[in-house]
Order: C-alpha cells, then structure tokens, then sequence
C-alpha cells in the first residue's frame, strides 16, 4: 500500500492517546461498598452505563483513530489488473523516438495503456505540446495513434504532461511513454522505450542558407571514430560527395556555395545508422519576390526599402494606389490614405491632427495642411528619441543619439505608442481592420534629424516592414518548430501529401519540404525544408536527465494523480461504523431487572 | 462469590472491652428497660406483672381461694372480719431478650457502624440484664448462637466479653435460621431486637416471619452510615460488594446519585413497614450518631427504651 498523502499519517498519532486515555480510565477507583443491590437496581437510570467492556471499547476506539489516521495519508492499493478508469497519455514524439524499435515499443506500451471502459487524453510531446484527443473512447486514441509519427528536434516533456493532466482530469492515470529515463519520484507511470540501450549514431544537426551559401553541420554520436558520406544536392542535380571523419562525440560544419537560381538544396548522409530520420537536412533557397507600392517620396525610406531582400516596391500616387490585395506592403509618405489598403501599411511623416480610427482620414490640420506632403513641424528643436514599452519593432534598437523633428501626432485609440521624443510620440503601431499600421510621426529627411543617417533607421524600417507584411518563413527549420507566415490563410502541403490550412504560422511535423500557398488576394508560394536533426534529441548515447517537475504548480491544471485504488473511503467508512456499533450498543433496550453491566 | 473473606476494611473492628461501654454509661443504663408487651411469666424480672397474685407486694385484698399460698393470708383481715383474704399485687416478672447481631462484612462498612452496632448490642444487652431480662447474643451469618440465655448484672460482663472479641465473619446474610433459632429455643415470646443495616441476602420478610407470631416483639434497629444513604462518589467506579460476588462497573452521575437515594429510603421504608406488618418497630439509626447522646434518647422519644 503506498500513500498519496503521507503527511496525513499523523492522524496515526492519535492511536497510543486513545489507547492511553482508555488505560487511565481502566484505573477507575474500586469503592468497597455495604451492598451493590441497590446500585445493580439504577442500571437503566444513566446512559453512560450502557457503555461496551471497558477493553472492547478501548479495542473499539483504537481501531477507528487507527482506521481514520490511515484513510488521511489517502492509502492506494496496488492494482496489477488493466487501469478501468480514464488515463491521460503523453506519448514522446522526438527524432529519437525513430531510433531501432523504440516506436513500435511506445505504439505498443500506448495501447496498453488506453483503457477500454475509461476516457483517453492523448498528447504528443515534441518542441511544443500538442493535443491530439481528449477524454475520447478508445477506438479514438487508436485511430489518433495511428496517424503519429516520431521526428521532431526534440520534446518538451514537462509542458506536455502539464497539459495531459490538466485534459485527463483529476482522475485520470498519467502515463508518458518517451526515450527518456525515468526522473527520480516522477510520480506516474513512466515508461522508457529506449531501456537504457544506447545506440550509435550520426545526424545533420542543421541546415541554412546565408549570404548565397548552404551551411550544415554533421554530428557523430557514436562510441567511436565514424566517416560518413556527406552528398549534397541542388535542385535534384548532385553538386558534392565527400567524406567527413568525425571522432566519437565530434561536430563538422561544412559550407557550399549556391548558384543564384538555386531553389532547394538537400544535404544527405548516407551509410545505415540508428536513426535515419536526422540524416537529412532539406533546405528551401530561393526567395519569393514579394510586392509592394509607395505613395509620395521620401529619399530616406527608399533607401532603406532597397535594403529589404525579396521586395519589389513600386512608386504610385494617391489617386492610383491599389486596393485590391495585390501588393503585400503599402508606404505612403504623408497622410494615412482613405480608403486603407488591405495588407501591411507603413506611413511616414503623415499630417498635423489625430488619425481617426475607421477611415484614417486626418484631422484638423494646421494651415500647411493644404499641401499634405509637407508636414507641420513641432514648433522648438529636434528631440532625442526613445523606445516606448517592450515593442517588437524597437527592440534592441540603438537609439544613442538619434533625434527627429517630431510632427505633432496623437496616439489614436487603435494604436500603441513605440517611439517618443521627450514626451510627444513619435511612432505608433496598431492594427486597422485586417490591416497592421506602423506611423512613423516624423520626416526621416528633415534636416534637423540625424536618425536616417544612423544603422536603427534602416533596422526600424525592415521591423516595421516584417511586423506590417509579415516575415517570409526561413528556408530551413526544425521539425516541429513554429514557421511564422505572411498574413492571409495559407494551404500547407507537408512532405506526406497531407494539407493543412493554416494562418500566421506553419508547424511542420515531419522531415522534408513543406509548401505554402496563399490563395485568394495576392496568391503566392512559399517552402520551407525541416529537419529533425538536433544536437540533443539525435544524441541517442546519453541519457537525458527529462527536465521534468511534475510537483511544480500549474497554471491551470490539477496535481498528477497518484496511481492505484484508493482505499482511504472505505477505512474511513469503518471507523464511522465502528463508532455507530457503539452508538446503538448505548441505544438497545436494557431486558428488565437483568444485570446490564455485570461481567 | 469469591472465597473466604476478611472484613473489607483495615479498621479495628473488635470494639476493646476496655472502651467498649464506660462504667459511669453502665449505671446510667440501669434504669432503662427496652419495651415490651411479652412477659414470659418468668419471676425475678423488675418488670411489673400483668396478673394480679399472691405476692408481698401489697396491692389489694381478695377472698381466699384454695391452692392460693397462705404465706399471703391477711390474718389482721381475719382477725377483723372473720373472713380469710390474701393480700394481691403485680408481681415482677422477667422476658426474653434475643439480641440478634448482624455480623456481615457489609456492617464493617464503615467500620463505624459495626463499632456502634455492637456498642448498642452491648448497652441493650446490659440494661436488659439489669432489668432482670434473659438475654440471649444470636448472630447471622456464622455461629447463630453466640452467648446466654442469662441473667442479672453478675452475666453482663461475659456478654461484654463476648461482644469485644466479636468480628464481622464472611457468608451470606442469610438472617431466617438464626430467627428461628430464636423462635424455636424460646418459644415463650419475648423481644427480639435485631442490630442490622438489613443489607440481607434472601427476602426479609420470609426471615422476620421466621419468628413466629405473636409472641415475639421484634425491634428492629436498622444502621445505615450517612454514607450509604447519600454516597460520597462520582465517575466512573468499580463498585466491591463488602460480601463478596462480581464487582459493578457503574458511572456515577448526579441523576445516578438521586436515584440511589430515592432506592435507599425506599429500601428502608420496605423494612418499617415489614416490621410493622409483624406489629413490630422499626427505627433508623445513623451510624454517626453518638451512642449515648444521641441512639438512645432517640430510641426513647420513639418509645422503644422505656423507665
């Protein structure tokens, strides 16, 4: 019998008291007296004299404290027959999961574990929780089961079981099936496929393209020296094969250069090792040339929009500008324009007077306003420059120095202040609609201001670029790493044909090129390669201690329930009986003129 | 029931002969008697007869009548009147006095009672002596017969004697053998006086009708201690009959303590009115009283010790 809750065994205390009281008690005082007749005659006078055998009643007594003290601990009994009751799984769905006859062991160990008559959680434990059923039948966890395929850059075991718990329920028996070895007093059923065997191997722990050139590194996880074929292909044609010597526990990186029209690059391992899942590194090269248009002039953003890789930015005018979706990024220098168009808008300098929220039209305005492309000055000088809060796009931006000539502009309701300059704003960022609005309150062209001269100029306007339009996804990532997608709703086709929909970002589950497609205003594709290799999860020699605290307080979630039955119920059900024995002992009926208490 | 038994209590329960009854309270008791309506016809008690007869204590004349003893002819009558009359009067006559002694361990509870006990055993027996009475020791349980019949003073001391070296002996109170011992050995009638706390084993009444009726007065003087009737104690107690058997478990409460006294008094009215139906008396006697200053001007106010 184990205890949920051993604290409460100090109930258990109350035992020798009562045994003790009761001692003192059987020291009751003898009084000799002339003749008991007349006292045999009162039996039926007082209540407490229909007590129990003074050493029943202390037997009695003793055992409910005794009964009670254990029901507090919360005792469980060992139960060897298959858990009834609901269970929550976390099943590991790590590269290493790959590794031999690991997944077919947690396969195995999964469904013994889904319970017939109860309710089943499942979730997958990989670089984020993810829910896969919850509190369905068994047939369903089996269906979800047979969907799941381990290859992700590694598992966060702790978050997963948090969520398992809190989906499972209070009641649900928490099981997790990983690679991993158990934690001390990990408090659920724990079960480690691997069994403690490591096993050799080698592994692409990443891929990337920078500045025209593929980068990879390789990593040797085995006991002893390995050379491995490293073969790496551009757009289908084989462009490099080499042998790469690696000593037991070593890293190599390797760089190619890319012709210029390279659209995807493959980096592959070849030679049959433990887990052949993180032996290849996909990686999407070529870039979508994105669209974008500019209303009004300003020297100062064109430089800093040529900077800005994979944009095409054409110059309009106001009475021109597109409005059907066809550009992903609109500048205006100037007035914020009405009607807004749909995608990121970046507006520089706009006119004097607030911003209204629906239509953007400007306010009142000073008597420069009859000309909007020239803005009306603060009246004083240039003003240092500062971030406001924790913002995305000033993060990090070295502002030492920088000054502007603020516009007068107020922080319109939909919006969030960025930038100030000594107490007036100089930039907001917000959301219009289905649009993102970033407004730069100043001319970077003014010459009173030094901040277009300075790297955070540039820097602020790709931020701002990125935050308005959305950033395109990396080439290469790791499976099951969040891929952060330009706005609108993207269909994604993952490397097993299957299609997911998906806004905002991608989350790619399996090795190979995953293709996005916008669809509706301004369709277009985008790809990225993943790869499950990781310096950590593909280690398959060492054991990693799992970062895992199932005792830590969660959020929202209950305690991990301890296993087997509870038999603290019944025993306090006996003790309570045990007293109402007592109870209706008192309570019978004395037979008239019978010695009620004589031994 | 357990074994023999000692009294329950540590106490001296033997009254010493030398403390037992003063002589200055001795003379004092020689001028009571205990009453009574039995004579036995005996001569040579101080008690005046019922009849008038014969005698040289002159009352009254009456004609001579034949078998009368011419000792007590009136000859200065015949002389006078030429007719022959003997002088009549009430002559003297003693009674039995059957002291019957309860010896239970149950009147050694507290030793008090049964110092008392016999101490008025003792001052009945003397004054009865005194007044010419037989007297008779009887004692339940044990021995029923335990010293006489005797008379006059010159006995009194051996009844002293015997009632110092008494103790309460175990068995059962069982008192209806030695009353009719007392029946049967003194079948002329007589005054019965029982020195009890009639905590008895049996019925009372079927030992009081032991003797037989109605030429037996019985006095029934009934010892209590004040303890009894109002116990001291409260809790939880084991209670020890002093004449053995299985010990009580009982919790004494106040409802429990007004209950027991209510079942005394009752349990003493039971015995008067006992007593009363034989035509006998009955009179409680608290074993704190003093026997002198406050026993026996009591039993005098209720017209049991008499001039």
């Amino acid at each position: 019998m184990m205890f949920a809750v051993p604290a409460g065994l100090v109930m258990l205390a109350l035992v020798p008291l009562i045994v003790l009281w009761h001692l003192l008690r059987l020291r009751r005082r003898r009084v000799v007296v002339a003749s008991v007749e007349p006292w045999r005659r009162l039996m039926g006078v007082s209540r407490r004299r229909r007590r129990l055998p003074p050493l029943m009643l202390l037997a009695l007594h003793a055992t409910a404290a005794g009964a009670l003290g254990l029901a507090a601990g919360d005792p469980r009994l060992p139960t060897t027959e298959r858990w009834s009751g609901d269970v929550a799984i976390v099943l590991d769905v790590g590269v290493g999961m790959a590794a031999a006859d690991r997944w077919q062991v947690a396969r195995a160990a999964v469904g013994d574990a889904i319970g017939t008559p109860g309710k089943v959680t499942l979730v997958t434990a990989g670089l984020r929780p993810r829910v896969r059923l919850v509190r369905g039948h068994a047939a369903a966890a089996r269906q979800a089961l047979a969907t799941l395929l381990p290859g992700e850059a590694g598992a966060d075991l702790t978050e997963a079981t948090r969520v398992a718990a809190r989906l499972g329920g209070a009641a649900a028996r928490l099981v997790v099936v990983t690679d991993e070895p158990s934690p001390q007093d990990a408090g659920v059923a724990w079960i480690d496929v691997s069994e403690g065997m490591p096993l050799d191997n080698v592994a692409v722990t990443a891929a990337d393209v920078r500045e025209g050139r593929l980068f990879a590194r390789i990593a040797n996880y085995s006991g002893g020296p390995r050379t491995v074929s490293l073969g790496v292909e551009v757009d289908g044609r084989r462009v490099d094969q080499r042998d790469v010597a690696l000593g037991p526990g070593e890293s190599a990186d390797a760089v190619w250069p890319l012709p210029g029209d390279a659209a995807l690059a493959v980096v592959a391992l070849e030679g049959a090792d433990a887990l052949p899942l993180d032996d290849t590194a996909i990686v999407a090269v070529g870039r979508r040339v994105r669209r974008g248009q500019m209303v009004g002039a300003s020297p100062a953003v064109e430089r800093a929009l040529a900077a800005l890789d994979g944009w095409q930015i054409q110059r309009t005018g106001r009475a021109t500008y597109g409005v059907d979706g066809a550009v992903e990024l609109s500048v205006f220098v100037g007035p914020i324009p009405d009607p807004l168009p749909p995608g990121g808008v970046l507006v520089v300098a706009p006119g004097t007077g607030a911003v209204s929220q629906d239509t953007g039209a400007q306010g009142e305005t000073s008597a420069s306003a009859t000309d909007p492309s020239v803005p009306a000055p603060l009246a004083g000088s240039r003003r240092e420059l500062e971030a406001v809060g924790a913002h995305p796009l000033t993060a990090g931006l070295d502002l030492a120095g920088a000054h502007i000539v603020p516009l007068a502009s107020d922080v319109p309701p939909w919006a969030d202040p960025i930038l100030s300059s000594e107490g007036t704003t100089a930039a907001f960022a917000g959301s219009i609609g289905e649009s993102r609005v970033v407004v730069l309150a100043f001319d970077p062209d003014d010459p009173g201001s030094n901040l277009a001269h300075r790297p955070a100029f540039p820097l602020l306007v790709a931020r701002a670029v990125d935050w308005v339009a959305g950033a395109p996804p990396p080439g290469a990532v790791a499976v099951g790493q969040a891929v952060p997608l330009p706005r609108g709703e993207y269909q994604v086709t993952n490397p097993d044909g299957s299609v997911t929909t998906t806004t905002g970002h991608a989350q790619p589950f399996g090795p190979g090129l995953h293709v996005a497609r916008r669809t509706g205003s301004a369709p277009h594709e985008l790809s990225f390669g993943a790869r499950s290799g990781d310096d950590q999860a593909s280690d398959l020699r060492t054991p990693r201690q799992a970062v895992f605290a199932p005792q830590e307080p969660s959020a929202a979630g209950p305690e991990v329930p301890p296993t087997g039955r509870p038999a603290g119920p019944a025993l306090a059900a006996a003790a309570m009986l045990l007293v109402l024995v007592e109870g209706a002992w008192r309570a019978r009926p004395l037979p008239a003129g019978q010695d009620a208490e004589r031994r | 029931m357990s074994g023999p038994r000692r009294a329950p209590t540590d106490a001296p329960t033997k009254a010493a002969t030398t403390g037992l009854l003063d002589d200055a309270f001795l003379k004092r008791l020689e001028g009571l008697r205990l009453k009574s309506r039995r004579l036995s016809g005996a001569p040579g008690g101080a008690r005046p007869g019922r009849q008038r007869t014969p005698t040289a204590d002159f009352m009254d004349h009456r004609a001579y009548s034949p078998g009368d003893d011419i000792r007590h002819v009136d000859w200065h009558a015949l002389a006078r009147l030429d007719e022959v009359y003997v002088k009549v009067g009430q002559r003297p006559q003693a009674t039995a006095v059957e002291i019957v002694l309860d010896r239970s361990f149950s009147m050694a509870v507290p030793p008090t009672k049964w110092f008392l006990a016999v101490r008025i055993a003792a001052a009945l027996g003397w004054l009865s002596l005194a007044a010419g009475d037989r007297v008779t020791l009887r004692g339940f349980p044990g021995p029923a017969h335990l010293w006489g019949p005797m008379t006059g003073l010159g006995s009194a001391k051996g009844l002293l004697m015997t009632l110092s070296a008494l103790e309460p002996v175990p068995g059962q109170s069982l008192a209806g053998d030695t009353l009719a011992d007392v029946g049967r050995l003194s079948p002329g009638g007589g005054v019965t006086v029982i020195v009890s706390d009639f905590w008895l084993a049996g019925d009372p009444e079927a030992a009081i009708a032991r003797l037989p009726a109605p030429r037996w007065d019985i006095l029934a003087l009934h010892l209590l201690d004040p303890a009894e009737l109002d116990p001291p104690i409260s809790g939880t107690l084991e209670l020890e009959d002093a004449e053995g058997g299985d010990p009580l478990y009982v919790d004494v409460d106040d409802d429990v303590r007004a209950a027991y006294r209510a079942e005394v008094r009752a349990r003493v009215e039971a015995v008067r009115r006992l007593v009363s139906r034989r035509g006998g008396d009955h009179a409680l006697i608290l074993a704190s009283w003093p026997l002198e200053r406050a026993v026996l001007p009591f039993l005098r106010r209720q017209g049991l010790l008499t001039d």
